[in-house]
């Protein structure tokens, strides 16, 4: 036998392992991180499973889930109008489903993906943002295109629409005032760095974070009040409540920071395991969010202190809702979980694949 | 296990990610059209130079072997123990030693390379952040040190017309032409002649499924990825000329005498 046959062999054997390795671990698949949105009794959500699922808030029964293949990701959290859920998905296409039967009632292709989630005016346009570096102002009822607007980078943050004005922002570092009739700019920001998280709006001011900045921007023309540096990027939404700006960051820590000076109001940031990309909700007395260390964590918003965390078995990086004494979570273990607000008990859960009730084995 | 990710994070593809990043930044500042494809090309050529001894040592045990199995003395105990494959073994390892030829000396320096080369690609793909969960990971990777790699993210992707951070697409489909050919040159050059029908069938079979299995997923690659595997080739086709000529890449055609000539030269 010629020798050198085992040793070709071993060698074409670990080139396929390594091609596989590489295969295996090209890049991470889009997941997607949507949040959810409770209307009347009923749990609005993306799912990892590429999926919009309807399901009873109380109970997690399934109602209806679209689209029958699923999309590669779903990043945007569904908004509500008209009786119509408007979210946009990976595949490219922008939705408007039914809000009780989850049939499709329009559907507008905009060729890229999409990670943005919409929001809807009173004006009866539904607006998005989009990987081709364009924001839509679609007809809400019809999704006939009224004007788009085009950034130098792909816009993933989900947008802010009050008094007539949509505050959007982009990968190119910049944020943008629009008229949100026209499409029309009224002013931007350069914060330096991607910006990838929803302008909040609250009390005249825009708080939004570039890279591990997070600024005040006076709403009528963009200058700049404050400015606070974190340790490490923030991609959380900002959520203003009562004064206070809470922000988290992908080293794991939450900040609350006084909406009018910037300044810590905590005398140190609560530090979870892993990133925090989940936004900060905050209801009355605690602030919950999950974490990329698989945990959903409820903390006490006046000391910054936790009230109790649950762990489940994948990674959160999807905002938690709060409706009815409860918080509903999605996390890569592929369950979507309902919690008791109040302790963090699990009630109930249902696998997003199937759609099904779920036993997950949590601490 | 969980430490070994950081420890691999640490040593590999955190310095990988900075430095690339840093060849895209200074690139981007002096306005070069189509920085990260270059960036890519420079890095991948950078990471080859640091590998290269391996490859050499690993080339040049190829060649002492080639060498040997070309010979007479080789060919002759084929013939004669070719019904008694044990004993041919065993005379086959004599000669290994009499030679001074490990048979698996071109296996290890093979091997070296392969967790640098993997974790090339890895920055790569974290670099181009083409997903949010992409760029997510990357700040985990950036030194806080150099601030201004951050400001230059997102890298602009656009080279020759082409996105490196999606798959193939308009003109972006002649990549995984250059993929395939590539990989089959440079493995046709590489692989040496044997007597064994059992050896020349599984050369065969390798020479015509490997270019088409790494041809056919880098249609489901992103270009920028695809672009690395060009350059690593094509810097492997060059060491393989200076250390064995064109080998048998001319075998059955017209230039084959020549070819052969050259390499004796």
């Amino acid at each position: 036998m010629n020798t050198l046959i085992p040793t070709r062999l071993a060698l074409t054997r670990v080139m396929l392992l390594a091609a596989a390795f590489l295969l295996t671990a090209c890049g991470m698949p889009a997941t997607g991180w949507a949040g959810a949105r409770v209307v009347d009794n009923v749990l609005y959500t993306g799912t990892t499973a590429g999926k919009v699922m309807a399901l009873d808030a109380a109970t997690g029964a399934l109602k209806w889930q679209f689209p029958a293949q699923p999309a590669p990701a779903v990043y945007a959290t569904p908004a509500l109008a008209n009786g119509l859920v408007y979210v946009g998905m990976f595949d490219h296409k922008f939705y408007a489903l039914d809000a009780a039967t989850g049939a499709k009632k329009w559907e507008f292709d905009a060729n890229a993906p999409i990670v943005s989630s919409a929001v809807v005016g009173e004006n009866g346009l539904v607006y998005f943002g989009t990987n081709g570096k364009r924001i839509y102002a679609l007809d809400a009822l019809t999704g006939a295109k009224k004007w788009e607007f085009e950034t130098q980078g792909e816009v993933w943050a989900d947008l802010t629409l009050t008094q007539g004005v949509l505050y959007a922002a982009s990968l190119d570092h910049h944020v943008y005032a629009l008229d949100a009739a026209t499409g029309a700019r009224k002013w931007d920001f350069n914060a330096g760095g991607i910006v990838v998280t929803k302008p909040a709006v609250a009390e005249g001011l825009v708080y939004v974070a570039g890279l591990a900045r997070v600024y005040a921007l006076d709403a009528t023309n963009g200058t700049k009040k404050w400015e606070f540096t974190a340790p490490n990027w923030v991609w959380t939404n900002p959520t203003v409540v009562e004064g206070v700006v809470y922000i988290g960051t992908l080293a794991g820590h939450v900040y609350a920071l006084d909406a009018l000076t910037g300044k810590e109001k905590w005398n140190t940031p609560f530090k979870a395991g892993n990133a925090v990309r989940s936004a900060i909700v905050v209801e009355g007395d605690t602030a919950y969010f999950g974490s990329d260390d698989r945990r959903v964590y409820a903390i006490d918003v006046a000391t910054g202190r936790g009230k109790w965390s649950r762990l489940t078995n994948g990674r959160i990086l999807s905002s938690p809702a709060l409706a009815r004494g409860m918080v509903y979570v999605s996390s890569y273990d592929h369950l979507l979980y309902a919690l008791d607000a109040a302790t963090g008990t699990v009630r109930w859960s249902i696998e997003v694949t199937s759609g099904k009730p779920a036993t997950p084995s949590v601490k | 296990m969980d430490f070994l990710t950081p420890l691999w994070n640490m040593l590999i593809v955190d310095p990988m990610v900075n430095i690339l990043l840093w060849i895209y930044t200074m690139l981007n500042q002096v306005s070069i059209p189509g920085a990260y494809g270059i960036a890519i090309i420079i890095f991948t050529l950078m990471v080859r130079a640091v590998t290269l001894p391996f490859y050499s040592q690993q080339q040049k045990a190829m060649k002492k072997q080639q060498a040997l199995m070309q010979s007479d003395e080789w060919k002759a105990i084929q013939k004669k123990y070719a019904k008694d494959r044990e004993r041919l073994a065993q005379e086959q390892m004599k000669m290994y030693q009499k030679a001074g030829v490990n048979p698996l000396g071109g296996c290890l320096p093979a091997l070296i390379p392969w967790p640098i080369m993997i974790g090339l690609y890895q920055s790569i793909m974290t670099v181009m952040g083409a997903q949010p969960e992409q760029l997510m990971e990357l700040s985990k990777h950036l030194y806080a040190f150099l601030p201004a790699l951050a400001a230059a993210i997102p890298v602009q992707s656009d080279f020759l017309g082409m996105n490196l951070a999606r798959t193939p697409e308009g003109i972006g489909y002649i990549i995984p032409v250059l993929v395939l050919v590539s990989t089959w040159v440079q493995q046709k050059m590489m692989v040496m002649p044997t007597t064994d029908p059992q050896a020349a069938q599984m050369n065969q079979s390798m020479m015509i499924m490997m270019p088409l299995f790494i041809g056919y997923i880098s249609l489901s690659f992103p270009v920028g990825l695809s672009l690395y595997w060009i350059v690593f080739n094509i810097v492997g086709i060059v060491q393989q000329y200076f250390t064995t000529g064109w080998g048998n890449l001319f075998e059955g055609t017209p230039w084959a005498d020549r070819a052969k000539k050259s390499a004796k030269k």
